[in-house]
């Protein structure tokens, strides 16, 4: 099938762009088969034939049309301009939101300059003071609070280095349907940073923790929104559990260098695996609690998924939902990007990236060029340490010219996968973890 | 004699000259070497200059994220509309307008998001008409998307 183009493919993507449903309706029928002249209109809405059409799903939009806003949203994404940071995908200037394409996280440790950008509040001025006279306080269910400068924490307890992920909770939002509140991620609100810092849980020894103390609230200098002095931008906090883990750490450098101002200067809390809003920055207090913390970000809907699955796009102040606590699995795929045009007569394309699974491990990785009729296995490493990002590699054959759709698939220590589409939908849209894809063009 | 008194005037002359130098009454004078800094004044000075180069570097610091997360927005950004104009001043008091242009709900939805920014986030509450004007302009310019192909990116692969 020759690919048209001109005026009438426009017309489908703008069919598309203005009223999906109806779209929908022209290119799939009613029966949802894609044939004949749906598939036809489909070829040319993505600009080339499609090999393996007769394997896609029914009602499955194109990648090259449904990646999320964030890839560039009704034209040129806006890209970050800033000293010290690759162009990034800005979600939001206030508060400052940017992603990073799949195609820049190809590095096995994310340098400052590719690291994702989420805030909640306004970015506090800079700390001009010597870093080491920062104080952190730890107080509540203790026996003894502390008030500790940097230079003493350093002094006092030993300082490990690990490779930790660490993923914002709303990672993946964007592949919700409908779409829920909040900045449309992609997948790309991941890191795999190396911190060098302290654990808290020494911090918390030397404090003393009470029978009572089960919880955690942390505390950072980010001024609110609003710029109401009197509320936290954002104050999050986990079970005790977490907390005590060997991986949570209390981080004074990234990647061997003192923190970058919009990362936390000079020190932030790395809670991987779990929402990265724990992972707070510009530390100043962490707060022990006999009951689960009650900061903003906290109760309702805010970072909390239902137990009992609700009706996409319906009401709910999620009394019933549970804090999301360890992320579910994804795979990104970081050396060809979205979009890519392939020399004509490409038959192999070697493609690698990286899976995680918040607190678990990456089993398997998977890749399908057929809309996943069928799958191979890809080779996955073992990870640097706990808590770091799996690289996983395979080739794809590409068996004529034409549009594809490279699927990849990860599989976590448990055996839960990657799912088809985002499920347990919920307001503020957490947990989405769809089969990723992108999309390249042969010829 | 006169001899004898040339050279006496010369000896007295090369004396006084001598000793004026001597005690820097003329000529180069050296200047006496100050005394070496002590450690602690070393240390001092260090940590001025150290101090004022961190004060520098937040300066400058705080002026490029300033220049990302303060975008010169007017309320032409968003879409004609009546309210346009009470929906840019109620939302950029907080928040830059992409999260606004980047969403697609039901009048709904919309209505809730107010009552969750008064609660969660401290937004100024809306008298009843405010809220209404607001409410109806943000549904108009950014309704629901059904399906998942409302709000998604251009297609790679045609760039006519």
């Amino acid at each position: 099938m020759k690919p048209r183009t001109g005026r009438p493919e426009r017309g489908l993507l703008e069919l598309y762009r203005d009223d999906p449903e109806r779209a929908d309706a022209l290119v799939w029928g009613r029966r949802g088969a894609l044939r004949g002249a749906a598939l036809a209109a489909m070829g040319a809405a993505v600009g080339a034939a499609i090999p393996f059409a007769r394997r896609m799903p029914p009602g499955l939009v194109p990648a090259a049309l449904a990646q999320p806003a964030a890839s560039g949203s009704g034209g040129q994404p806006n890209l970050l301009r800033m000293e010290g940071k690759a162009p990034l995908v800005i979600l939001g200037e206030r508060p400052l939101v940017a992603e990073t394409p799949e195609h820049m996280l190809d590095d096995e440790v994310t340098p400052a300059d590719k690291f994702f950008i989420r805030n909640n509040g306004q970015i506090p001025e800079p700390f001009a003071g010597d870093p080491k006279s920062w104080t952190l306080r730890i107080e509540g269910e203790v026996n003894t609070p502390l008030a500790l400068t940097l230079g003493e924490i350093e002094q006092r307890f030993p300082l490990v280095t690990r490779r930790l992920q660490m993923e914002c909770g709303g990672n993946g939002r964007g592949f919700f349907s409908p779409e829920t509140r909040g900045n449309q991620w992609g997948n790309g609100a991941i890191s795999c940073a190396e911190w060098t810092g302290v654990r808290l849980r020494d911090l918390l020894q030397a404090a003393g923790l009470k029978e009572s103390a089960r919880f955690t609230g942390h505390y950072g200098a980010d001024p609110h929104l609003s710029g109401d002095p009197n509320r936290p931008a954002i104050s999050r906090g986990m079970r005790i559990e977490k907390a005590l883990d060997e991986d949570t750490l209390v981080a004074l450098r990234m990647n061997g260098q003192p923190i970058p101002h919009v990362h936390g200067a000079p020190v932030r809390l790395i809670v991987p695996g779990w929402p990265g809003s724990l992972s707070q920055k510009w530390l100043t207090r962490i707060l022990i609690r006999a009951t689960p913390h009650d900061g903003p970000g906290m109760g309702g809907t805010s970072y909390r998924v239902p137990v009992r699955p609700i009706v996409p796009g319906s009401r709910n102040d999620g009394r019933d939902f549970v804090d999301l606590e360890s992320m579910p699995v994804r795979s990104i795929l970081t050396n060809v990007a979205h979009g890519t045009r392939l020399p004509a007569g490409t038959r192999g394309l070697d493609v690698r990236g990286f899976a995680w699974a918040g607190d678990k491990t990456v089993r398997a990785v998977h890749l399908s060029v057929d809309y996943g009729a069928t799958w191979q296995e890809a080779r996955v490493a073992e990870p640097a340490n706990r808590h770091a990002w799996q690289r996983w590699s395979g080739r794809v054959a590409l068996p004529t010219d034409g549009y594809y759709e490279i699927w990849y698939r990860a599989t976590d220590s448990d055996g839960r996968m990657q799912p088809h589409v985002a499920g347990n939908w919920n307001p503020q849209g957490y947990g989405a973890n769809p089969i990723s894809r992108i999309a390249v063009l042969v010829g | 004699m006169t001899l004898t008194r040339a050279v006496i005037a010369s000896l007295v002359l090369a004396a006084v000259v001598l000793f004026g130098q001597k005690h820097g009454l003329w000529g180069v004078r050296e200047a006496p070497a100050p005394p070496p800094p002590t450690p602690a004044a070393l240390a001092f000075r260090r940590a001025q200059e150290e101090a004022a180069a961190r004060a520098e570097a937040a300066r400058a610091e705080a002026a490029r994220l300033a220049a990302v997360t303060q975008p010169a927005e007017t309320p032409e950004v968003l879409p004609p509309g009546e309210g346009r104009e009470e929906v840019f001043g109620a939302c950029t008091a907080c928040h830059s307008t992409a999260i606004i242009r980047r969403s697609r709900f039901t009048r709904q939805q919309w209505d809730d998001l107010m009552d969750w920014m008064v609660e969660k986030q401290g937004m100024n509450p809306l008298d009843a008409e405010q809220r209404r004007r607001i409410v109806d302009y943000l549904a108009a310019a950014f309704p629901a998307a059904s399906g998942s192909a409302g709000r998604r990116a251009p297609n790679p692969f045609l760039t006519d």
